[in-house]
C-alpha cells in the first residue's frame, strides 16, 4: 500500500473531485529521438514540417468551432490566439530556415525556436505574460506531437471516475474531457490566467494547474486519487479516512451548489407570495458587475462620495457623467438610483473650494444637500451628469440629508436649470427622472406627510436616522452601544413613515445597514417596507430569508414589537422567533 | 531609418490582442520594424516577439523603422500607441 502524500498546486476551478487516476502524457512521451539530418534530406523535411504544421492549424480551426459553439465567442477567441502563434514568423520563417542552413529536423527546430522565445518570456514577472509561455508549450507540444507521429492514449478510454493527469492539455482536450465527463484535472503546466484554466472555469471541470512533476510522481492509472479545488491539494493514494472525510464535503457542497443556483433563479418573495424588491448598494461603478452577479434587481443606491475625495480638484461633468453611464448602461433594465454627494464641508475645502469653514460637529452641520445648496454650482454639475445618463429611463435621483419640505423646492428648482441647460446643449435625458429623498432625519420622519407629497419615492437611511433619533454616534464607544435599532423609536418611525407613504402610493426603501442583516429581515417586511437594498455579497443570504418568511405572519409580529416597552422585550420576542 | 521612443500608457501593455492588431497594421509595409525594449531588439512583425519583450504599463520601448514607406509606417505605430491602444482595455 502506497503512503498518502498531498501536493499543492494551483486551483483552476474549485470543487472536489474523488476518482481514479488516468495519465493521459508523460512528459519525457514527446522525447525528440534525431536532432540533424543529411543535405538531401532537406527538402522533404520541410514539406513534412509544413504539413505538419498546416495539419496543426487545422485541428486548432476544428476546435475553435467547437469551442464557439459550446462556450462562446471569448473563449474560441483563445484557441484563436493559438491559430495565431503558428502564423507567426517564428513558425513560418524562422523554423524553416533552421531546417535549410543548419541541416535541423523538424522537430529539433521547433522545440529550438520556440525554448528561445520561452526564455524570453519567462524574464517576465508579469502572471499575463508568463501565462503565454503555457501557450506557447500547448502549441508547440501540439505541432510536435504531429510531427513525431505520437498517437496520446486514447480520451475515448476517460470515463467519469477519472482525474486526468497530463504535462499539458489544450483548449481542445478539456473540451473533450469535459465531454467524456471527466471528474476532473491536474496539469504541471498553467497559471490561473492561461488558456487551460479559463476554459476549464468556463466549463466548470474541477482543476488544479501549476503542479511540476506530477507526472513524474510515483502513480499509475486507476490509483485513488483527490482533488481539493478549494484549497489546491492534489491527495495521492488517499486512506480511507481521507476518502470519507472527503465524500462527505463533497456531498454537503453539492447540496449547496444547488441551493445557490436555485436561490439565484428564484424571486425575492416571501412564502406567501409577497414581492420585495432586493436591489444593491454600490460606492464604485465597477461593483456593477457584483451586483448583476448577485441576481438582484437593480441599485437601490449608488453613492457618489467616492468620486469627490480622495483628489485635489472637483470632478468634471463629463467625468462624473462616464461613471454614471457606465453604471446606467451595464444595469439596464434594471434600474440604478444615484445619490447626490453627502460629504463633510471639510471634503469640500479639501478639492480647492473656498469659503469653507471646519465644522466642530459636521453630522449636525453642512453635509447632504444642505451643503449642495450651498454650493449650487457643483450640485448643478452633478444633476447634469446624472440627467446626461439618464436617456433610457433607467435612473433616478435621490437627495441626502432632507431636514424639511423647503428644501425640495429650490433641490428642483435647480435640477430645472440643469435641464433647461442640457436642452440647450440639445443634449437627450430623461425629462420624467424620479427624483426621491432620503428619511434619515427625525425631522423628515416626521413631516414625510408633506416630504412625499412632492417626490417619487422616498428611501429610509436608517443608520443616520437611528443616530439623529437617539442622539447617539455609533463611532463613539463611550456610547456606541446605545445605538440601537431596535430602540421602540425608531421602529414607531419607520412604521409611521412606510404607512405615510403608502398611503400617498409611494415606495420606501431602506439601504441602511439593517437591511442587510438578516436578523431584521422579517421585521423591516412586517413593518411594509417595499425594497430592500444591501452590498451585493449578501444579496443571497437575504434573498433566502426572505423565502423563509410568511408576510402576514411578519405583519402580526411587528403588531406585536410595536406594543413593546423596550427594545430588551423586542429582542426577547426575536430570540423566541428563532 | 527613423527612431522614435514611446511610453506605453495602457493599462495592460502589450498584450496579445493589441499586438495582434498592431502587427496586421504594419505586416504589409515594406519598412523593417524593430521594437527595442532596455537591451532587447526583436522584429516589429512578428507577434510573439513583440509579446516576448513583455511590454508592461509605463515601460518605455524603442521603435526603429527602416525603408521606403517608414513615414507612414511610423505614423501609424503612433496612433496605435497613443491612442487605438486602449480600445482593447476592455476585452481581456
Amino acid at each position: 500500500m502506497k503512503k498518502e502524500k498531498r501536493l499543492k498546486g494551483i486551483p483552476a476551478f474549485s470543487g472536489i473531485a474523488i476518482g481514479k487516476v488516468f495519465i493521459l502524457e508523460r512528459e519525457s512521451d514527446l522525447f525528440i529521438p534525431v536532432h540533424k539530418i543529411s543535405k538531401e534530406n532537406v527538402k522533404k523535411e520541410i514539406v513534412r514540417y509544413r504539413q505538419s504544421l498546416e495539419k496543426t492549424k487545422h485541428e486548432l480551426s476544428s476546435t475553435k468551432e467547437r469551442i464557439l459553439k459550446s462556450l462562446g465567442k471569448s473563449h474560441a477567441e483563445l484557441v484563436d490566439a493559438y491559430i495565431k502563434i503558428l502564423d507567426d514568423r517564428l513558425f513560418t520563417h524562422d523554423v524553416i530556415r533552421m531546417i535549410e542552413e543548419e541541416h535541423c529536423t523538424a522537430e529539433y527546430s521547433v522545440s529550438h525556436a520556440l525554448n528561445k522565445i520561452i526564455q524570453m518570456f519567462e524574464r517576465s514577472n508579469d502572471d499575463y505574460f508568463r501565462g503565454r509561455i503555457i501557450d506557447m508549450k500547448d502549441v508547440g507540444k501540439k505541432l510536435l506531437r504531429n510531427l513525431l507521429e505520437k498517437k496520446r492514449k486514447s480520451i475515448e478510454k476517460i470515463t467519469s471516475r477519472h482525474i486526468v493527469i497530463a504535462a499539458t492539455l489544450d483548449p481542445h482536450d478539456v473540451i473533450l474531457l469535459k465531454e467524456r465527463n471527466c471528474a476532473g484535472f491536474i496539469l504541471e503546466a498553467g497559471t490561473k490566467t492561461s488558456h487551460v484554466a479559463l476554459i476549464a472555469q468556463g466549463l466548470g471541470v474541477v482543476s488544479i494547474v501549476g503542479l511540476k512533476d506530477i507526472t513524474n510522481e510515483e502513480i499509475d492509472d486507476e490509483d485513488d486519487i483527490i482533488i481539493d479545488g478549494y484549497q489546491g491539494i492534489v491527495i495521492l493514494h488517499p486512506t480511507k479516512e481521507t476518502i470519507n472525510e472527503y465524500l462527505k464535503k463533497y456531498e454537503i457542497i453539492t447540496k449547496e451548489k444547488e441551493e445557490f443556483i436555485n436561490l439565484k433563479k428564484s424571486r425575492a418573495e416571501t412564502r406567501d407570495g409577497h414581492k420585495i424588491d432586493l436591489l444593491c448598494n454600490i460606492d464604485l461603478p465597477k461593483e456593477v458587475e457584483k451586483v448583476i452577479e448577485s441576481s438582484a434587481e437593480g441599485i437601490g443606491l449608488f453613492r457618489t462620495e467616492y468620486q469627490y475625495i480622495y483628489r485635489e480638484n472637483l470632478p468634471t461633468e463629463d467625468e462624473l457623467y462616464e461613471d454614471y453611464n457606465f453604471i446606467a448602461q451595464k444595469i439596464y433594465p434594471h434600474s440604478v438610483v444615484i445619490r447626490t454627494f453627502d460629504i463633510g464641508a471639510d471634503k469640500l475645502s479639501e478639492l480647492g473650494l473656498e469659503g469653507v469653514v471646519k465644522e466642530k460637529v459636521p453630522s449636525l452641520g453642512l453635509r447632504g444637500v444642505r451643503l449642495a445648496l450651498k454650493y449650487p454650482d457643483v450640485f448643478k454639475t452633478q444633476i447634469k451628469a446624472i440627467l446626461r445618463a439618464s436617456k433610457k429611463g433607467n435612473v433616478k435621483i435621490m437627495f441626502p440629508m432632507v431636514t424639511k419640505a423647503e428644501e425640495i423646492d429650490e433641490i428642483k428648482k435647480i435640477v430645472q436649470q440643469a435641464k433647461h441647460e442640457l436642452k440647450e446643449r440639445k443634449i437627450e435625458f430623461d425629462n420624467n427622472i424620479p427624483l426621491g429623498v432620503m428619511i434619515e432625519t427625525p425631522s423628515a420622519a416626521l413631516t414625510c406627510d408633506i416630504i412625499v407629497k412632492k417626490v417619487d419615492f422616498i428611501s429610509l437611511g436608517t443608520n443616520d436616522l437611528i443616530q439623529y433619533t437617539l442622539a447617539v454616534d455609533r463611532f463613539n464607544e463611550n456610547v456606541a452601544d446605545l445605538f440601537d435599532p431596535l430602540h421602540p423609536s425608531v421602529l414607531k418611525l419607520i412604521k409611521h413613515v412606510v404607512d405615510v407613504a403608502h398611503k400617498e402610493n409611494r415606495t420606501v426603501s431602506i439601504c441602511g445597514e439593517i437591511a442587510a442583516d438578516p436578523m431584521f429581515t422579517k421585521i423591516l417586511i412586517g413593518l411594509g417596507i417595499d425594497e430592500l437594498s444591501v452590498p451585493p455579497a449578501v444579496v443571497l443570504k437575504i434573498k433566502k430569508n426572505i423565502r423563509s418568511i410568511n408576510y402576514h405572519e411578519a405583519k402580526e409580529l411587528v403588531g406585536e414589537i410595536l406594543s413593546c416597552e423596550s427594545s430588551e422585550e423586542i429582542k426577547e420576542i426575536i430570540e423566541r422567533e428563532k | 531609418m527613423i527612431e522614435k521612443e514611446f511610453v506605453i500608457k495602457n493599462k495592460l501593455g502589450f498584450h496579445i490582442k493589441p499586438v495582434n492588431a498592431l502587427v496586421q497594421r504594419i505586416t504589409q509595409y515594406k519598412s523593417t520594424v524593430k521594437i527595442m525594449k532596455e537591451d532587447q531588439m526583436v522584429d516589429g512583425k512578428s507577434v510573439l516577439e513583440v509579446l516576448s519583450l513583455c511590454v508592461g504599463q509605463n515601460d518605455k520601448i524603442k521603435v526603429i523603422v527602416d525603408g521606403e514607406d517608414e513615414e507612414e509606417v511610423i505614423r501609424i505605430i503612433k496612433n496605435f500607441i497613443e491612442h487605438e491602444i486602449f480600445q482593447y482595455e476592455h476585452q481581456e
